[in-house]
């Protein structure tokens, strides 16, 4: 009998933790490749970034200077640090309320369709349109802070008055949240940095966690080092049980950033923090500078087909270097869909925002709150010049008089060019925003005045949104007829009269830059004022609104157009929420998975399918003389379109899809039939790539595509893409087979049944299976690393983690001889309180059937001489078929005193 | 001539229908050292009446502003209003208000103060020389620069500048009601006060 014996051997724990890796409150690193990540965006995080801008306090506390005739700067710098301690110390304070049940959770989706056990809170929070700072909702927040200081065991009954609240809503975690200021983004955030586990990365995250203090520190350190303008915080939390995690990890967020929003106005607390400011800094638009991000492939909100999601999750474009173009670039914007749709799959967890490319985490974030900022303030000037434009002009003008005012005007005998041009510019601005044939934009802007999101940003002055769609639309009727006849009139067909569209709007020009030709050297364009005097003026000192009847017309369009882009990313860039925003910035499959337009189960569904299918053409052609088989493969499912559902004031996406299509090419392999090394494919489509042998090897390949393909669009951004009606002939030859063919041929010529194909068919079959699993990329796979555990294999093995560690540490496990040695050990440490230090083991004899994994274990411990045996059952190389049988181990005498139970 | 002026400016601010009481918002520190806003008003005795609707005291209140929601930053489109766009938007009444719709105000509404040196302007610079110019166009001349006043919703947010507080003599103020310029199509309709202030 072979007898084989494992025996692993384990090196002491000579070195013990230190004491700051022991203490290192990060929680576990979880890498994820592109599938997993998008699989884990409707997870929620359990660690997220918190980026804090000082701008706001800064600028408070500046003006309070000048009024007391203080330094600006130094006052400033004050405040500024009085905000970031007291932003860090709520946020320290509500994560440690919610984890120990002080505060209870408070649910995300109230919406009347769902079951929501808070009745009274879902009641007031729908009054109160979800506004924290409602008086119903303040009062009822209030009553719950005011409730937290209540003895832990009263807590629940002196609750139950308040609302239905139950024990569910009060959370018991071991341990407290963390809260940390990043000096610089390190390995410690490395699952955003690579998407596997190697030797150097272990001892990169060991190094960075026994040098910690140069990468983190607390986030209320009082470091006078610290900038205080740009902040980036990281919180933690420490959920053990990921399954009851699950449950309540988005509410867990949400009520965060409702009582931080409140506790900011409101609670007593914030004058601890901010002793000099506090009166003042209660007054900060705080949501304004405060922005969360997940941490990872995990979320703070569950990601919707919605413009919420997409509208959030897009400013991760303004991570990348300043001066990037982005979508908020553009004065008439696709909008999020089409850019998702644009952008398609993209790598993630590579560092594509580039955090380690700044020395210090503050130079990141002020790279980042520095283009939010700036897109931010364009798109409220785009809503706040709106408003002034058109609310002054119907406060002065109804659009039938300034139609008639243009009427006289473009009625005038000798009418100049520069009347014509400016009437040109009108009328092609008016069809491309208004005219409801072309209805480039009309249904758009139209859809604005509906908007929940429009109607939240309604401003105090001026007139609401929707009277403001209702001009652009009275200006538009008005205007049809008069358009309508210059362009069909002999107006613009003046002899030698032609148009200088160098005057025409920005946005106009935008959408017609292919078409029209532009002058970028011409002067600027100067509307014309009709007897020395602009038709509308205000105010002393005066503005001039617009010079005459037709800039006013136009300035209506293009308040329209702003309207339009501003809520295009309404979410991301206006005051609409009452609690800071939260973005998925890491995590671009976030979308891309809610909206369809990745799944992340496909390439493995794929690959199955395709076994499936290889093992078919085994059975049917594998041991017969016919070299013809069917080679099959599937396209992933595409995207193509969206269909924008306006639902209750808030836009959804529905994904036209278009379907995965089987694509099969028929093959005759002559290489293992005829002792030929060669093979033939016909292919109905090109898409179907070449690729008989399963073998990577020498190979000359020919093939002839005869490709007809292309899409149409019936409107902008619906683009249909037509099947491919494209055909190819491919023919291959390789050295690989040689051997195998000449064994085939005369097995074949012998008996008819050739086992050697049969074989080599099943082969190529198993092989492009476990090929096509490890997919890097599209089939999910994470792994999790403790920190602790990856110093403590630093230390024990002088700074060079082995490979042999890789598996045991990129599971959580400490690092023992193989990864059944260190899931014993685990389990041992757990259910015994007792580390090993030594785990060796032998396969049970007389267990030698096929997939047996039966082992004995002889496990060693610093605390007693002798050792402990352990029966248990474990894959050697996955870890799984696990089960350790602790209730059957026996001990020597030494070590039985030590381990209770033991035999 | 700019005797001429002065003489002039004395001459409006006497035809002004002014009231014997200064108020004001300044910066204050407390006995804790922390800084807050407070609202000062003095009456004199002819015109106690305000002072005592007030806050009880014949001569003088001084009061913590309320809590103005979010005006320390950029989304307030009042705020943005007032320091960016003021003559657009606004516009004072050139007929002063009475006592008692002062009384009614200064008691009963929930408001801040805004001023060129306000500590909530973001959108133009400190007391500059242009705001002032605006502000100024609110108030007779030879006045000081005016304080808008803007109540505060049952949020806490600017949601409106009703009144002008101009002070037109060592202790006399003329209030002014705002109106807005853009709030109906084609007229100038005083606009409504319904937020009372909330009990503390």
């Amino acid at each position: 009998m072979l007898k084989t014996q494992f025996v692993f051997s384990l090196l002491c724990l000579t070195l013990a933790f230190s004491a700051q890796a022991q203490t290192l409150p990060f929680n576990e690193l979880r890498f994820a490749n592109r599938a997993q990540c998008a699989i884990d965006a409707e997870q929620p995080t359990l660690s997220a970034f918190v980026v804090l801008d000082g701008y706001n306090a800064g600028r408070v506390a500046s003006n309070l200077a000048k009024n007391l005739s203080l330094e600006p700067e130094a006052t400033a710098k004050a405040a500024m640090t009085e905000f970031r301690l007291s932003a860090a110390s709520l946020s320290q304070l509500i994560l440690k309320k919610l984890s120990t049940g002080q505060l209870p959770l408070l649910p995300t989706n109230i919406d009347e369709s769902q079951k929501v056990s808070l009745k009274r809170y879902q009641q007031i929070a729908l009054g109160c349109q979800n506004n924290v700072f409602c008086p119903g909702l303040r009062a009822y927040i209030q009553t719950l802070w005011t409730q937290s200081a209540t003895p832990a065991k009263d807590r629940l009954a002196v609750l139950k008055p308040l609302d239905n609240f139950q024990r569910t809503h009060l959370l018991n975690m071991p341990a407290s949240p963390s809260c940390l200021h990043l000096k610089k983004f390190s390995p410690l955030q490395a699952p955003l940095h690579t998407t596997g586990v190697t030797a150097a990365q272990l001892n990169a995250i060991a190094e960075t966690a026994l040098n910690s203090s140069k990468f983190v520190t607390a986030c209320d350190s009082t470091d006078a080092e610290i900038d205080p303008r740009n902040v980036a915080i990281q919180l933690d939390i420490p959920a053990t049980d990921l399954k009851a995690w699950n449950l309540v990890g988005y509410d867990f967020w949400n009520s965060y950033k409702i009582y931080l929003s409140w506790a900011w106005r409101y609670a007593p607390e914030l004058k601890n923090t901010a002793p000099q400011f506090h009166s003042i800094l209660r007054s900060l638009d705080f949501e304004e500078s405060f922005l969360m991000m997940s941490n990872g492939c995990k979320s703070i909100t569950l990601p919707q087909c919605d413009n919420q999601t997409l509208a959030v999750n897009a400013i991760r474009e303004l991570a990348k270097k300043t001066g990037t173009l982005t979508e908020f670039d553009e004065l008439v914007p696709k909008g999020p869909d089409q850019q998702i749709i644009d952008r398609g799959a993209r790598a993630v967890n590579n560092d594509f925002l580039e955090t380690l490319s700044y020395e210090k985490a503050e130079q990141w974030v002020a790279n980042f709150r520095k283009n939010f900022v700036e897109t931010r303030w364009i798109m409220k000037n785009k809503v706040f010049n709106a408003n002034q434009t058109m609310s002054t002009i119907a406060a002065n003008f109804t659009p039938e008089e300034l139609t008639a005012r243009i009427q006289e005007m473009l009625l005038e005998p000798g009418v100049s060019d520069q009347v014509r041009d400016e009437a040109a510019y009108m009328c092609l601005e008016w069809r491309l925003s208004a005219d409801e044939k072309l209805d480039f934009l009309k249904t758009d802007i139209e859809r604005v005045a509906q908007l929940e999101t429009m109607a939240e940003v309604n401003s105090s002055v001026g007139l609401p949104i929707e009277q403001q769609i209702g001009l652009y639309q009275r200006m538009s009727a008005a205007l049809e007829p008069v358009c309508e006849s210059l362009e069909q009139g002999e107006f613009f067909r003046k002899d030698e009269y032609k148009t200088n569209w160098s005057g025409l709007e920005a946005w106009a020009k935008e959408l017609t830059n292919a078409s029209l030709p532009q002058d970028p050297a011409a002067m600027t364009f100067v509307p014309q004022i009709n007897d020395g005097e602009a038709l509308l003026t205000v105010g002393t000192p005066m503005t001039v609104i617009c010079a005459n009847g037709m800039d006013c017309a136009r300035k209506i369009f293009k308040s329209a157009v702003d309207l339009y882009t501003a809520s295009t990313y309404a979410e991301a860039f206006l005051p609409v929420s009452s609690t800071g925003l939260s973005a998925d910035v890491f995590n671009p499959y976030a979308e891309l998975k809610a909206c369809k337009v990745y799944d992340p189960w496909f390439q493995t569904n794929r690959i199955r399918k395709i076994f499936i299918a290889d093992l078919v053409n085994t059975a049917l052609v594998g041991w017969n003389p016919i070299p013809l088989y069917l080679d099959v493969d599937f396209s992933a499912p595409k995207v193509t379109s969206f269909n924008q559902l306006l639902k209750d004031g808030k836009i959804q996406f529905d994904p036209n899809i278009q379907k995965s299509k089987l694509m099969a090419a028929v093959i005759a392999d002559f290489g293992p039939l005829l002792g030929s090394p060669c093979a033939v494919q016909l292919s109905p489509s090109a898409d179907k790539a070449f690729d008989f042998y399963a073998f990577s090897g020498v190979s000359v390949n020919y093939c002839n595509v005869k490709a007809q393909r292309g899409g149409t669009a019936d409107r902008p951004g619906d683009v249909k893409i037509s099947t491919p009606k494209d055909s190819s002939v491919c023919a291959g030859c390789t050295l690989n087979f040689m051997g195998v063919s000449s064994g085939a041929a005369s097995i074949t010529s012998a008996s008819g049944f050739n086992p050697l194909k049969f074989g080599v068919y099943l082969f190529r079959a198993v092989h492009r299976f476990f090929k096509g699993m490890k997919d890097k990329t599209n089939i999910p796979n994470t792994y999790t690393i403790r920190i602790d555990r990856v110093v403590e294999a630093y230390q024990r093995y002088n700074g060079q983690i082995p490979e042999t560690c890789i598996e045991s540490l990129s599971q959580g496990y400490k690092c023992y001889q193989d990864l059944c040695a260190s899931k014993l050990a685990d389990t041992i440490e757990t259910d015994w309180k007792i580390a090993p230090t030594k785990v060796t083991y032998r396969e049970e004899s007389g267990r030698r059937g096929a997939g047996d994994q039966r082992k004995i274990a002889t496990v060693y411990f610093k605390q007693c001489d002798g050792n402990v045996t352990i029966p248990f059952s474990c894959h050697k190389r996955t870890g799984s078929r696990w089960y350790a049988d602790l209730q059957s181990a026996e001990g020597t005498a030494s070590c039985r005193k030590y381990v209770r139970g033991l035999k | 001539m700019r005797i001429l002026i002065a003489v002039y400016a004395v001459l409006f601010i006497l035809c002004v229908k002014a009231h014997a009481f200064v108020i004001d918002s300044h910066i204050s520190i407390s006995n804790d050292g922390s800084y807050f806003q407070e609202i000062a008003l003095l009456c004199e005795q002819n015109e106690s009446v305000i002072c005592q609707a007030t806050c009880g005291d014949a001569l003088m209140c001084l009061e913590p502003e309320p809590l103005c929601l979010n005006c320390a930053g950029t989304s307030s489109d009042i705020l943005r209003a007032v320091f960016s766009k003021l003559p657009v938007f606004f516009e004072a009444s050139v007929t002063p208000i009475k006592t008692n719709d002062i009384v009614n105000f200064l008691s009963k509404q929930n408001y801040i103060l805004l001023s060129t040196k306000s500590i909530y302007n973001f959108f133009s610079p400190f007391d500059s020389e242009q705001l002032r110019a605006q502000f100024q166009a609110f108030c007779p001349a030879g006045s000081q620069l005016p304080h808008l006043a803007a109540i505060l919703n049952n949020r806490g947010e600017p949601s409106d500048v009703v009144y002008a507080f101009c002070q037109v003599g060592p202790t006399e103020t003329a209030v002014f009601p705002v109106f807005s310029r853009v709030q109906d199509a084609k007229k100038l309709t005083p606009r409504p006060r319904i937020i009372t202030k909330e009990k503390p």
